[in-house]
C-alpha cells in the first residue's frame, strides 16, 4: 500500500503559509506607513482628512479595508474544501488513550451511539 | 430616562435580551441531549456553522465594549493602530491552524484542548501541563468580565444614578451588586443548562446585537458631535495634538504607544486569538472545512464594521461628552445621553447597552465551558476518577460551573482593576503557551512531547517573568517592555526556538503515531485511520 501526507495537511500547511504572508505584508505596510507619516513628523503637522488623521486613513483604513477584500478571496477561491475524516470515539473510548479503563461508563455510553 | 441612569425601557430591553439568552440555553440542552453527553456538552457534537464560528471564536471580550472605547476615548486616534492587527485576525485565526486542528481533534477524539495534546503526543503529563495553563490564564480574564457586566446591568437601572456627573463616589453600591447577582445568575444558568451549544448560540445572538448597537451608535455620536472633524478638533483642544499622533496621548505626559509597542500590537491581537484555549477548541467543534474558510470572510467583514465605527464613535465622544474621568463608562454614557431626547429612546438606549451586556456575557459563558471541561474532563476524569459514571460526570460538570461562578461573584466584591489590561495579559499568556505547540502539533511530524512541552512551559513562563518584573517595578497592572517590546513577542520567540531545539535534541516520535495523525493510505478515504 502507498503511504503518502493526507491532503488535509498538505492544504492546511499551504494555506497557513500563505496566512503568515498575508500577516507579514499587513504589519509590515502599516507599521512602515505610520512611522514615516506618523511618527516622524512633528503632531502638529500631522494632516486630516475629513477628521481622520492622513496616516489613520492610509496606514490601518485602507489596509484594513484591503485585508477584507482578501480575506473574501482567501476564502472563496485559495482555500480548499476537504474531507475532515471521520470522527474517532471520544479518546475516552479508545483503547490506547490514556487515563480510561475500558469498561468505565463513559466507554460504555459512547459504545451505544 | 436620565443621563445618569436608564428608564424602564432600558432595563426592559437588558431584560428580554437575558432572556432571550437563557431561551436559547434551554433550547441547546435539547441537540445536547441527543448525543454524548461529553462530546455535546463540550464541544457541541462538532456541528458548528460558518455564522456560529466566525462570530463566536474571536477576542471580542468585555473589553471591546468597555476597555477599548475607554482606551480611544482618553488616547486618541493611536487606538487605530494599537488595535490594527485585527484587519488580519480572520485569516491567520482560522487558516494557519484551523482546518487541522479540526481534522487532529477528530483522529484523536479528542474534545478539549488539554485532551488534544495529550493524544497527539501521546503523552498525559503534556495533557496536564496544558491544562494548568488554560486554568490559569483563562481564570484571569473571565473573573475580570464579572465587573464589567455588573456595571452595564447598573446603568440599567432606574434611579441608580450610576452616570451622574459626580465622578467621585464609588461604583460599589446596591445597584453594583445587584447588576453582578443578576449578571451571574443569568451567564452561569444558560452555561450550565446548555453547556457549549448555549455558550455559542448566545455567543451569536450578542454578536449581532453588539453590531446592532455599533449601527445605531455611529450616526446618533456623529451627529451629536457635529460631524466627525469638529469633533476631532474639540479633542484636540482640550488634550493637545498628541490625540491626533499615533503615539497618543497621555495626561501623564508619557507616550501610549511608542514604536515597539505598535510592533508588538500586530503580534499581540494575532496570536492571542489564534492561541486562545476557547477559540481552538470552537474551531475543533465546526462542521467541515467549508465552515472554516466562509468564516474567514464574515469575520473580517464583523471586524470591520465594529472596530472602525467604535473609533470613529469614541473620538467623538470627547466632543459630547469632554473630560470623562471614568472613561470604561463611555459607550453607556453615550447610549443614554445620545437617546435621550428621541422618542423610544430608553428602549434604544437599551438596545445599545446590550452590545457591551453581550460582549461581556459571551466570553463568560465560552470561558466557562472551557474551564469546566478542563477540570471534570482532564482532571476528574482522566486522572482522579477514570471509572466515573456519566450520571457523576454531569452533576461535577454543573458542580464546577456553578463553583466557578460563586468564586468569580466573590471575586469582584471587591473587583479587579484594569480590565482591558488584564485581557491582554490573558490574551498574551495563552499565546505563548499553545500557539508554537499547536503549529508543531499540526505540521511538524519530528516535534516531540519534550520539545513541546518546552515551549509551552517557556515561552508561558516568560511572559509571566516580565509581567511579575512589571508589576514590581511600576504602579498598576503593566508588564515589563523588554527592549521595548512587549512579552508576547519575547514568549513567542522563546517558545518557538525552545520547541524546535529540545525536539532535535530529544528522540524522534514513534513512526506509527506521525503516520497516524499526518498520513493517508491509498485507497482509504481521507480522515480514516491509517
Amino acid at each position: 500500500m502507498t503511504v503518502r501526507e493526507d491532503p488535509v495537511v498538505r492544504t492546511a500547511r499551504r494555506e497557513a503559509w500563505a496566512s503568515l504572508a498575508v500577516w507579514l505584508v499587513a504589519m509590515s505596510y502599516t507599521l512602515a506607513y505610520c512611522y514615516f507619516f506618523g511618527y516622524q513628523p512633528e503632531p502638529a503637522t500631522l494632516r486630516s482628512t475629513w477628521g481622520i488623521p492622513d496616516w489613520v486613513l492610509w496606514g490601518v483604513f485602507l489596509p484594513w479595508t484591503a485585508c477584507t477584500v482578501v480575506a473574501g478571496i482567501f476564502a472563496f477561491a485559495f482555500v480548499a474544501d476537504v474531507d475532515l475524516g471521520e470522527e474517532l470515539d471520544e479518546s475516552a473510548d479508545s483503547p490506547d488513550s490514556v487515563g480510561l479503563s475500558d469498561d468505565s461508563d463513559v466507554s460504555r455510553e459512547v459504545s451505544h451511539e | 430616562m436620565s443621563e445618569s441612569s436608564g428608564g424602564a425601557g432600558t432595563l426592559a430591553a437588558l431584560l428580554v435580551f437575558v432572556a432571550a439568552s437563557v431561551w436559547l440555553g434551554t433550547i441547546a440542552q435539547r441537540i445536547v441531549e441527543r448525543g454524548s453527553f461529553l462530546r455535546g456538552y463540550f464541544l457541541g457534537n462538532r456541528g458548528l456553522g460558518a455564522w456560529a464560528l466566525a462570530l463566536t471564536a474571536t477576542v471580542q471580550s468585555g473589553g471591546t465594549f468597555m476597555g477599548f472605547p475607554s482606551y480611544v476615548y482618553s488616547h486618541g486616534w493611536s487606538l487605530a493602530l494599537w488595535i490594527g492587527s485585527y484587519m488580519v485576525v480572520p485569516i491567520t485565526g482560522f487558516a494557519m491552524l484551523g482546518k487541522r486542528l479540526a481534522q487532529l481533534s477528530r483522529r484523536t477524539g479528542a474534545i478539549t484542548l488539554p485532551d488534544l495534546f495529550r493524544e497527539r503526543f501521546a503523552s498525559p503529563a503534556l495533557g496536564s501541563l496544558s491544562l494548568g495553563f488554560v486554568l490559569l490564564f483563562m481564570c484571569f480574564m473571565m473573573v475580570a468580565q464579572f465587573k464589567a457586566g455588573a456595571i452595564v446591568m447598573k446603568v440599567a437601572w432606574p434611579g441608580s444614578g450610576a452616570l451622574t456627573l459626580d465622578e467621585s463616589d464609588g461604583q460599589l453600591d446596591y445597584y453594583y451588586y445587584l447588576g453582578l447577582t443578576i449578571f451571574a445568575l443569568t451567564v452561569v444558568g444558560y452555561t450550565v443548562i446548555g453547556g457549549f451549544l448555549a455558550a455559542v448560540w448566545t455567543d451569536l445572538f450578542q454578536s449581532v446585537m453588539m453590531l446592532v448597537g455599533v449601527m445605531i451608535l455611529l450616526p446618533l455620536v456623529v451627529s451629536a458631535a457635529g460631524g466627525l472633524e469638529h469633533a476631532s478638533v474639540a479633542a484636540v483642544e482640550q488634550t493637545g495634538q498628541e490625540f491626533l499622533s499615533p503615539r497618543g496621548y497621555s495626561a501623564d505626559g508619557r507616550s501610549f504607544l511608542p514604536f515597539g509597542s505598535a510592533v508588538s500590537f500586530f503580534f499581540v491581537w494575532v496570536y492571542a486569538g489564534m492561541g486562545s484555549p476557547a477559540g481552538m477548541v470552537r474551531v475543533m467543534a465546526s462542521k467541515n472545512t467549508e465552515t472554516i474558510r466562509k468564516s474567514i470572510f464574515l469575520l473580517a467583514a464583523y471586524n470591520m464594521l465594529i472596530y472602525l465605527p467604535l473609533i470613529v464613535i469614541c473620538i467623538c465622544a470627547r466632543a459630547i461628552i469632554p473630560d470623562l474621568h471614568k472613561t470604561d463608562e463611555i459607550i453607556p454614557r453615550l447610549a443614554l445621553h445620545t437617546t435621550s431626547q428621541l422618542p423610544g429612546g430608553s428602549l434604544l438606549a437599551g438596545l445599545i447597552l446590550t452590545a457591551p451586556f453581550g460582549a461581556v456575557m459571551a466570553t463568560v459563558s465560552s470561558f466557562l465551558v472551557v474551564i469546566a471541561s478542563g477540570l471534570v474532563r482532564d482532571l476528574y476524569q482522566r486522572l482522579i476518577r477514570p471509572q466515573a459514571s456519566i450520571a457523576e460526570i454531569k452533576r461535577l460538570t454543573y458542580a464546577a460551573m456553578v463553583l466557578i461562578g460563586v468564586i468569580a461573584f466573590v471575586a469582584n466584591i471587591n473587583p479587579v482593576q484594569y480590565l482591558q489590561a488584564l485581557v491582554v495579559f490573558s490574551g498574551s499568556g495563552g499565546a505563548a503557551a499553545f500557539v508554537v505547540p499547536a503549529a508543531m502539533a499540526a505540521y511538524w511530524r519530528r516535534a516531540t512531547a519534550a520539545g513541546t512541552t518546552a515551549a509551552m512551559t517557556l515561552g508561558a513562563v516568560t511572559v509571566l517573568v516580565l509581567y511579575t518584573i512589571g508589576f514590581v517595578e511600576a504602579t498598576g497592572f503593566r508588564p515589563h517592555l523588554l527592549l521595548g517590546i512587549d512579552p508576547i513577542v519575547w514568549g513567542l520567540g522563546v517558545s518557538l526556538i525552545s520547541g524546535i531545539v529540545v525536539s532535535l535534541l530529544t528522540a524522534p516520535p514513534p513512526p506509527e503515531l506521525v503516520a497516524r495523525l499526518f498520513d493517508q493510505t491509498e485507497g482509504q478515504p481521507a480522515g480514516t485511520l491509517a
